[in-house]
């Protein structure tokens, strides 16, 4: 039954990103919810496009700082096959989330993003990769048949972005 | 079989060297079972400390932490008390800081400011966080009196102390010091990236 809430749940979710992408989005940010166990249906769901997926936190400064050159690449490359996912793993309790969320407005971001659920720290690190050590800021790339083409785990320009992201976008 | 496993291995191995220059955080070179390596660096006064000074104790804590870091400030009180409580059983602990935007004047506040007693050592160029694959802080190894790691990875799993529910490095000193093997010897937090100088490649 808990099985079949949460893929319900995944299911709305994912549905609620496509529906938000393909309509250039919605003035107020969304922010889902996202266990381990999201994380490769994130993946498979984005197969046959280029995906980059930020790990951040409102309390990383590298991460905030970084933050609007990935927008950018967003609003650039998106209509030629770029799907940018940002996952908070900042905590979920109400008042952290509205944080989350006016970080979100104020980045002027239009397409839906994620804040990982309470629970494993540790599992949801192995599952977004198992030699992530869990630092911040963690941006991974993957190219159009969902393979891993580059870990940053650090703070990354835009340039270093699109060095990564356009030969990706041509193949 | 034998042919089967060669074949694995090659493709494991063939795999990691394909991967490896994708990842700029590898794997950690000081590892579990191994000795760590061996460092020379100097503390906010300006004294130097090897890690030869520290292995006299029964164990010791290596820790990799910052001033800036939100989640390493989190642990700060943590820190504090696990010296108090260990220190009197043999453990020693030293502060490494490899952050190159913390400078010693400043590692030297936040230590006062939070009431270490172990040292705090500047690791310019983060050359010891290099030796041991630090990618995090707060980043912990804990070492037996031949170097050799026996537990690395966080203090404990939550940065908020009421969410708390492993204490990892409490559980691995307790264990050791009652001379048994530590249970989980590898364990992962989230943390802020160790800010390294960009060195050539």
């Amino acid at each position: 039954m808990r099985r079949g809430l949460a893929s319900v749940v995944l299911l709305w979710a994912l549905g609620a990103h496509a529906f938000a992408q393909a309509t250039g989005g919605q003035s107020s940010p969304v922010l889902l919810p996202i266990d381990e166990t999201g994380i490769s249906a994130l993946r498979q769901q984005a197969q046959g496009r280029v995906l980059v997926l930020n790990l951040w936190a409102t309390w990383c400064k590298p991460c905030v700082e970084e933050f609007p050159h990935l927008v950018k690449l967003q609003q650039t490359y998106a209509s030629r096959g770029l799907e940018l996912i940002f996952i908070s793993v900042d905590d979920d309790d109400a008042r952290t989330t509205q944080r989350v969320r006016t970080f979100l407005k104020k980045m002027n971001l239009h397409v839906p993003s994620y804040i990982k659920k309470s629970g494993s720290d540790e599992a949801f690190i192995n599952a977004v990769h198992p030699q992530w050590s869990g630092a911040l800021p963690a941006t991974f790339v993957y190219n159009r048949s969902g393979e891993l083409v580059a870990m940053k785990v650090e703070e990354v320009s835009l340039a270093e972005l699109e060095e990564i992201v356009v030969p990706l976008l041509k193949q | 079989m034998k042919n089967y496993l060669a074949g694995a291995a090659a493709i494991l191995v063939g795999g990691l060297m394909a991967f490896s220059h994708l990842v700029t955080a590898a794997a950690p070179p000081a590892e579990v079972g191994k000795p760590a390596p061996p460092f020379t660096l100097k503390d906010v006064e300006g004294k130097e400390y090897s890690l030869d000074d520290f292995l006299s104790s029964k164990y010791t804590v290596v820790m990799f932490i910052a001033t800036q870091c939100p989640i390493s400030n989190d642990y700060n009180e943590r820190m504090a008390a696990l010296y108090n409580d260990y220190f009197p059983k043999q453990v020693a602990f030293v502060g490494i800081n490899s952050n190159k935007q913390e400078d010693v004047e400043e590692i030297k506040e936040h230590a006062a400011k939070n009431g270490f007693k172990f040292p705090v050592l500047k690791d310019w160029n983060n050359v010891v966080a290099d030796a041991y694959g630090a990618q995090v802080t707060p980043e912990v190894f804990v070492l037996d009196g031949k170097a050799t790691v026996l537990y690395h990875g966080r203090i404990d799993d939550s940065r908020n102390p009421s969410k708390i529910t492993t204490h990892d490095l409490r559980e691995a000193l307790d264990a050791l010091l009652a001379g048994k093997a530590v249970a989980r010897t590898e364990t992962k937090a989230f943390g802020c990236t160790i800010k390294r100088v960009k060195k050539e490649s």
